[in-house]
């Protein structure tokens, strides 16, 4: 190693230990080499389902089709193991429409499998990179609904390198408690509905909290206390509320995905993660 | 990290808002209730005019509350663009300046996930938003590239109109026109070259069925952008719409692959040679 690059080293783990209260991920894991790191993503099976847009990323990297498999493995919300599911492709993007898979509810994560052997030489160099998976889902309200597109959110659940290779370590960590507050005004025509999933190796608890916009003190009593078991998800419906809410937990981002309906649309609701 | 936000001007039909609010938005909980740290705080409404940036409004942030800015009020043609600016209440603003205002952050220590507001669209009397922003960060970048693919423009059967709203902003307006290529990854044939502006949104309508049968990549040199895609129903089916924007390279890699793999992907797809037959 070059003394500047142990330097920068150095100072990059020095940094980490300090602000370790802060980091989402633990501090020193890493993932496997040659693998890839997923966020964990929401499966909603109701209303008109969830489809997910799958990059391929060596292929974005050399600009040139290449053969990929695509993984995606669910989990019930209770955080076990569902079912695994193989998809192959040479696209850049991939959509992927799992259909109907008797989960209501649940999480998954996306992987990437290249078969080395058949590429070459400067293309098997670039596995080395670690490829981060925060693909796109999408959800509909109904079947004929437009597919409302949002990114992943957080995760840090990662998979080997070679397809026979099941195992996943998770690299979120649980933090000194924090509390977050998605940008986002509640009204009362609205029915909310909050989701929020764990990449933790533990359950997490949430608890959440209503800041009424004319409120000079905090409401003492969450709205919802959660506990959320390690890669499961629960979800709250709100009705009738006008402010902002708050979390309180130690999840390293505890950003809910949100569906917001509004009073008098059927075929429509707005999805975004916070 | 501070950050701008943008009010964009749409098509006829279409409206934009943005809502601002005085929470904090991610802080460590210390032993005091549940309550998000609250700030005194003004949006400094600014827009480009010739040549410069003008002060158009000022509007206070309620405490405890929030402040909607729509892109309608202030009769914003398509791809005008107004820079919502938060600044510490009673800070004394010029109404014009060559240099955008560095905007007040409302970080009260080193929690993650950058600060943020809700951006909404409007259409056919329904709304569909993004936590969105701009960092100060970019907006200061004299130089750059711009690379985006085309994973939120998958076919969807009930979408009828589809448009990439590419947005730039510099602290320091420079008027020269940037380049925008449009090309199919897979023939590498351009299919269009746009003329994009800082301090502007450059609306791409993309037809119905693409362009082409490859996927839509777009590039520029020597500057940066966001890109939101926006996708509205079929008229003859009750409304429904999509807002998102693309992940930068970067959010392709983990950690300190971030830089490498992400100027890998650069190198590739900002070098390629372009055909321009139709063949």
């Amino acid at each position: 190693m070059k003394p500047s690059s142990l330097a920068q080293t150095l100072r990059r783990s020095a940094g980490r230990l300090r602000h370790r209260w802060s980091l989402p991920y633990a501090t020193f894991a890493g993932p496997p080499a040659g693998g890839s790191v997923s966020d964990l993503f929401l499966w909603w099976g109701e209303g008109g389902g969830t489809r997910f847009v799958a990059e391929n990323t060596l292929a974005l990297l050399t600009g040139d089709p290449i053969n990929v498999k695509h993984r995606l493995t669910f989990f019930d919300a209770d955080g076990t193991l569902f079912e695994e599911m193989d998809w192959l492709s040479s696209e850049i993007y991939t959509t992927i429409e799992p259909g109907a898979l008797g989960l209501p509810l649940g999480t998954f994560i996306h992987a990437t499998f290249y078969e080395r052997s058949s590429l070459p030489p400067q293309t098997q160099a670039l596995l080395n990179l670690q490829r981060a998976h925060r693909g796109y889902c999408a959800y509909r309200r109904q079947p004929t609904s437009v597919w409302s597109s949002v990114h992943g959110n957080v995760g840090g659940i990662t998979s080997g390198a070679t397809d026979a290779d099941h195992d996943h370590e998770l690299l979120a960590r649980r933090r000194s408690k924090f509390l977050y507050t998605p940008q986002v005004h509640l009204h009362n025509s609205q029915t909310v509905r909050l989701f929020f999933l764990n990449p933790c190796r533990h359950a997490e608890s949430i608890s959440i909290f209503l800041n009424s916009v004319d409120a000079t003190s905090p409401s003492a009593e969450p709205l919802h206390t959660l506990l959320v078991p390690s890669l499961g998800v629960r979800s709250c419906i709100l009705q009738g509320k006008d402010g902002y809410l708050t979390c309180l937990s130690r999840l390293p981002m505890c950003r809910p995905l949100v569906f917001v309906e509004e009073a008098g649309t059927s075929d429509h609701f707005d999805v975004f993660h916070t | 990290m501070s950050c701008y936000y943008p009010l964009l001007g749409l098509p006829h039909g279409l409206d934009a808002s943005l809502s601002y609010s005085s929470h904090t938005l991610n802080q460590r909980a210390g032993q005091q209730p549940p309550f998000p740290q609250q700030h005194l705080l003004e949006l400094a409404l600014y827009g480009i005019e010739a040549g410069a940036w003008r002060l158009r409004d000022t509007l206070t942030v309620p405490t405890h509350g929030d402040r909607v800015v729509l892109a309608s009020s202030y009769g914003l043609a398509p791809g005008e663009l107004l820079v919502a600016v938060p600044v510490k209440k009673g800070t004394l603003l010029d109404s014009h300046t060559s240099i955008l205002p560095e905007p007040s952050s409302k970080r009260v220590d080193r929690s993650p996930v950058a600060e943020r507001c809700r951006l909404a669209f409007h259409w056919r009397g329904i709304s569909s938003s993004y936590q969105g922003e701009y960092p100060l960060r970019m907006a200061e970048l004299a130089a750059g590239s711009f690379l985006s693919f085309d994973p939120l423009l998958k076919p969807d059967p009930a979408v009828g109109r589809s448009l990439v709203l590419l947005m730039t902003i510099s602290r320091q307006h420079d008027p020269a026109a940037l380049t925008l290529e449009l090309f199919d990854g897979c023939s590498r044939r351009l299919l269009g070259c746009l003329s994009h502006r800082r301090n502007s949104c450059t609306v791409v309508e993309v037809p119905e069925g693409g362009w082409s049968a490859g996927p839509l990549v777009m590039r520029g040199s020597g500057w940066v952008g966001i890109p939101i895609v926006l996708r509205l129903s079929r008229l003859e089916l009750p409304a429904s719409m999509s807002v998102e924007h693309t992940h930068p390279p970067t959010e392709l890699f983990w950690e300190q692959d971030r830089l490498p793999g992400s100027g890998q992907v650069k190198r590739t797809w900002l070098s390629l040679p372009l055909s321009t037959s139709s063949a």
